[in-house]
């Protein structure tokens, strides 16, 4: 990705519906996770990085909408939404994705 | 360079196969498929009756036609569960554990839901199935009784000898979950007291996915709930009554079958005893350690079989699973584990469970420990 551009899906590699109401799916993207880019998704939810791993593991989570987890430095992002939020929900995940810019740690107006 | 990985969920399928395995199944391909009365040729390989006769003897069977293939142990349970029902042929009442697998419980309730039976589910608790608990609830219209052998989670093994007596002599049809038994825990069903005894080919068999099976001693208490091509008296109206095409039907399996043959072999040549004392001694160091690391909830910490269960304090199971594989290359297998009920009693969000087969080693079990316990330390 070059500086500047936004953050891309490249391809949705799972789906999977659980007994729980919520519906995981598993997203390649053309970005590596980073600490900056954790920061950033720090200003829509709350954030959980565990170190001290020999990968770092992360969790994102926006409460009753949906979860990500992953490890820093892959580029995959495992999601999980509820099914009741699940079209506003992807639509703020991707919008997310899309208004990162590494280095502008201001998000852009995401309502 | 990448770590190799360690596989500790053979309790769900085993893996790496031994070699002759994948070379069975490899050599079926090689050829055109062959079998008795489904082709031309007379002096082709019969990896049918040969597979057949190998799974008899490693379970003590004296009459291999009374062993019968499917694509798996939840099939063969359906088959015997629903067979059972319809050759019984009123309501009845059944008897099952809050330590079975949904391969049992679905079969049990869905016919409790179409009011064919009614349904007792011993709430057990602690890791083994007492014959009492099963003797007080049993009642006049007891038909069937259906027992795992082996727990999926606490890696407990049921004395089926005892409640087979018991389950027996009052007249019900006695039916045991073989999965997590069969080749790894010594159980010869052709001379114990069961009416039939399912297996699968691809856990401690070593088998591929898409087999299994099960012995059945009492064929004439079982409907056939499958109809259709035998091979053999294709003028027949309807299924044959004789063993095995009364229960088989349709094009089997070859490379599985044959997979089949090739694992059980292998597991007679090494023995089950061995096996069941070299994991033993794996399982029973898994304990020790992880026992030891604060933070760790063990769920079971005296199994019989090769099967830990355990949680993290602070942590989701489904998250551990997630950093061991991704951050450690251990793979082990988190959640219900399909048996919901058991774990309603242990831990109704689910655990994380490490499963061996004889192909790990104890440098397998300290590399997942560390990496366990460096996930535990990361909570503190």
């Amino acid at each position: 990705m070059m500086r500047g551009e936004m953050m891309q899906i490249l391809k949705t590699n799972k789906f999977k519906r659980c007994v729980d109401g919520t519906v995981l799916k598993e997203y390649s993207v053309d970005e590596e996770v980073t600490r900056e880019l954790l920061t950033y998704f720090g200003e829509f939810g709350t954030v959980k990085v565990l170190d001290n791993l020999k990968q770092p593991f992360f969790s994102f989570s926006k409460e009753e909408y949906f979860s990500i987890k992953g490890m820093v430095g892959d580029q995959t992002l495992y999601v999980r939404y509820h099914e009741e939020h699940m079209e506003e929900s992807h639509e703020l995940f991707t919008s997310m994705l899309e208004q990162w810019v590494p280095g502008n740690m201001v998000p852009n107006q995401i309502n | 360079m990448t770590e190799p990985l360690i596989y500790l969920n053979n309790a769900a399928t085993t893996w790496p196969k031994p070699p002759e395995v994948l070379k069975a199944a490899a050599d079926v391909f090689s050829s055109p498929f062959y079998e008795h009365g489904r082709t031309t040729v007379r002096d082709a390989p019969d990896y049918i009756g040969t597979t057949r006769q190998t799974v008899a003897d490693f379970f003590g069977v004296s009459r291999p036609e009374h062993i019968i293939f499917t694509s798996s142990a939840t099939d063969s349970l359906n088959l015997l569960i629903h067979g059972f029902a319809k050759r019984y042929g009123k309501p009845f009442h059944a008897i099952t554990t809050d330590l079975e697998h949904n391969s049992v419980l679905r079969p049990l309730r869905t016919l409790e839901r179409e009011g064919t039976c009614s349904l007792s589910i011993i709430r057990t608790t602690g890791p083994h199935v007492k014959p009492e608990e099963i003797r007080e609830i049993m009642t006049d219209d007891t038909a069937l009784v259906v027992i795992g052998h082996g727990s999926n989670v606490l890696g407990s093994v049921q004395d089926i000898e005892a409640i087979g007596n018991l389950v027996r002599s009052s007249g019900a049809f006695f039916l045991v979950d073989g999965a997590q038994t069969a080749g790894q825990y010594p159980a010869e069903p052709g001379n114990l007291p069961v009416d039939a005894f399912v297996f699968t080919g691809h856990k401690s068999l070593f088998g591929l996915p898409g087999t299994g099976g099960f012995y059945i001693r009492s064929p004439e208490q079982v409907d056939p709930v499958r109809q259709g091509g035998t091979g053999v008296d294709s003028a027949g109206k309807y299924q044959p009554e004789e063993l095995p095409l009364k229960f088989e039907t349709g094009t089997p399996n070859y490379p599985g079958i044959a997979a089949l043959d090739a694992g059980t072999g292998f597991v007679r040549r090494k023995g089950v005893d061995t096996i069941l004392s070299e994991s033993g001694r794996m399982t029973a160091s898994l304990v020790k350690t992880l026992g030891d690391i604060e933070g760790v909830i063990l769920y079971n910490p005296s199994p019989d079989l090769p099967v830990i269960t355990f949680s993290l304090e602070n942590m989701e199971s489904e998250d551990i699973g997630f950093i061991l594989w991704k951050a450690y290359r251990v793979i082990v297998r988190t959640g219900l584990h399909c048996s919901p009920l058991v774990h309603e009693r242990i831990n109704p969000e689910g655990g994380v469970r490490i499963s061996l087969s004889c192909m790990n080693t104890m440098e397998d079990c300290e590399r997942a420990v560390a990496a366990i316990e460096e996930i535990a330390e990361t909570m503190r």
